[in-house]
């Protein structure tokens, strides 16, 4: 429910793979001895002495501190973006007029309510609420955990009936869209839940 | 809409933050060998030789095994960060369809796999007989192993299998999951 990197995280691993792959076989084609036919150099019996000797050319210590700068912000702006992020919506504007003063209404207080209200239904335990878009046109993503007997149809009508009826009477628009998640809250195992009866 | 607001494919967080924090180290490294050189020879000109790394590996032959086996390391390691971008990944949830209402354009229901073995091990833990249950499931089926000290296993077999069907057509999923159910004599 929460936004990840995905598509970030596929090409960043698209690119390094396809840099680790060439590097390899590169590696590979010299070391079965495949390149002396193109450059004499590069033979499988030959020694790393011409890579090793790019490292002894002057400015070579300061090209390496940059490279490591660039790769340090590339590595932990990577893994700055791995935390989901909720992505609420921005204060909503309410008021017609916005020469007699502003309304500005928090999206989480209203995810909030939302969360309460499908809390009180039938077995839901739990219920987490997102609220995005603007106020004429407001999202709502849903993360329901209900019980593992509960009638999960039952549960989507009440959400869809009651709860976003609510919600959208409480917006004044319609709500553009809703995303429903139905996980199944954890329980304790059956011996814990058994009830005597006296 | 055209995007979707649930995810359905996995994000591939797991190998990306092991890819950063390997970007990290290799920064880490070339950082701490280019400021060493730096230092120890106290001008911007300073090449990065000297250290006993760098005169080992220019000792090295193309066909030596260590640089074949580092050759072999880094091309299963890129083809396996190829496929793991490239590939879809198995899909995490399940379209649940549902009737909107005059509020919502727009209405999407999934359920997640790790749901739907728990709704399945709920169903089959409700039937007699049963001493354990265990469920795992895809986007597609889910596999239900129950164990049982019954001797003839067969008719609570039925009978789970039953429970569990009961239950998955109860919820109007877009595609209702098959159900396997293996049953395993437990030892009483």
């Amino acid at each position: 429910m929460r936004r990840t990197a995905a598509a970030a995280n596929r090409t960043g691993l698209i690119i390094l793979g396809l840099i680790a792959m060439a590097l390899g076989l590169a590696v590979l084609a010299i070391g079965f001895g495949l390149t002396a036919s193109i450059d004499p150099a590069l033979e499988a019996g030959a020694d790393l002495g011409p890579v090793a000797s790019v490292l002894a050319l002057p400015y070579s210590a300061l090209i390496a501190v940059i490279a490591a700068l660039i790769l340090a912000v590339i590595g932990l702006r990577w893994l700055s973006a791995q935390v989901p992020r909720k992505d609420f919506a921005k204060p909503f504007r309410m008021q017609a007029d916005s020469r007699t003063g502003l309304t500005t209404v928090n999206a989480e207080v209203i995810a909030e309510a939302v969360a309460a209200d499908l809390e009180s239904a039938d077995g839901v335990s739990d219920a987490q609420v997102i609220l995005r878009g603007t106020a004429r046109r407001p999202e709502l993503l849903i993360h329901v955990a209900a019980d593992e007997r509960a009638d999960i149809d039952a549960i989507i009508a009440d959400t869809a009936q009651r709860a976003a009826g609510n919600a959208s009477l409480a917006l004044g628009a319609p709500l553009s869209a809703v995303a429903l998640e139905i996980a199944i809250a954890r329980t304790r195992s059956r011996r814990q839940r058994t009830v005597n009866i006296q | 809409m055209s995007t979707r607001l649930l995810r359905k494919r996995p994000a591939r967080i797991g190998p990306a933050t092991l890819s950063a924090i390997v970007l990290l180290a290799l920064a880490v490294g070339l950082g701490w060998a280019g400021i060493a050189a730096l230092v120890a020879t106290g001008s911007a000109a300073a090449p990065l030789t000297g250290t006993s790394t760098a005169e080992a590996a220019g000792g090295l032959h193309w066909n030596s095994a260590l640089v074949i086996a580092v050759g072999v390391v880094l091309a299963l390691l890129g083809l396996v960060a190829l496929i793991l971008g490239l590939s879809p990944g198995a899909r995490r949830i399940l379209g649940v369809s549902a009737d909107g209402s005059d509020h919502i354009d727009d209405f999407e229901v999934a359920m997640p796999t790790s749901a739907l073995s728990q709704i399945a091990a709920a169903a089959a833990d409700g039937v007699d007989g049963v001493s354990g249950v265990k469920a795992s499931s895809n986007a597609k089926s889910t596999i239900v192993t129950f164990s049982t000290p019954i001797r003839d296993s067969e008719p609570i077999r039925a009978e789970v299998e039953a429970a569990v069907k009961d239950r998955f057509a109860a919820i109007s999923f877009d595609r209702t999951p098959a159900v396997k159910v293996q049953a395993r004599r437990s030892q009483s």
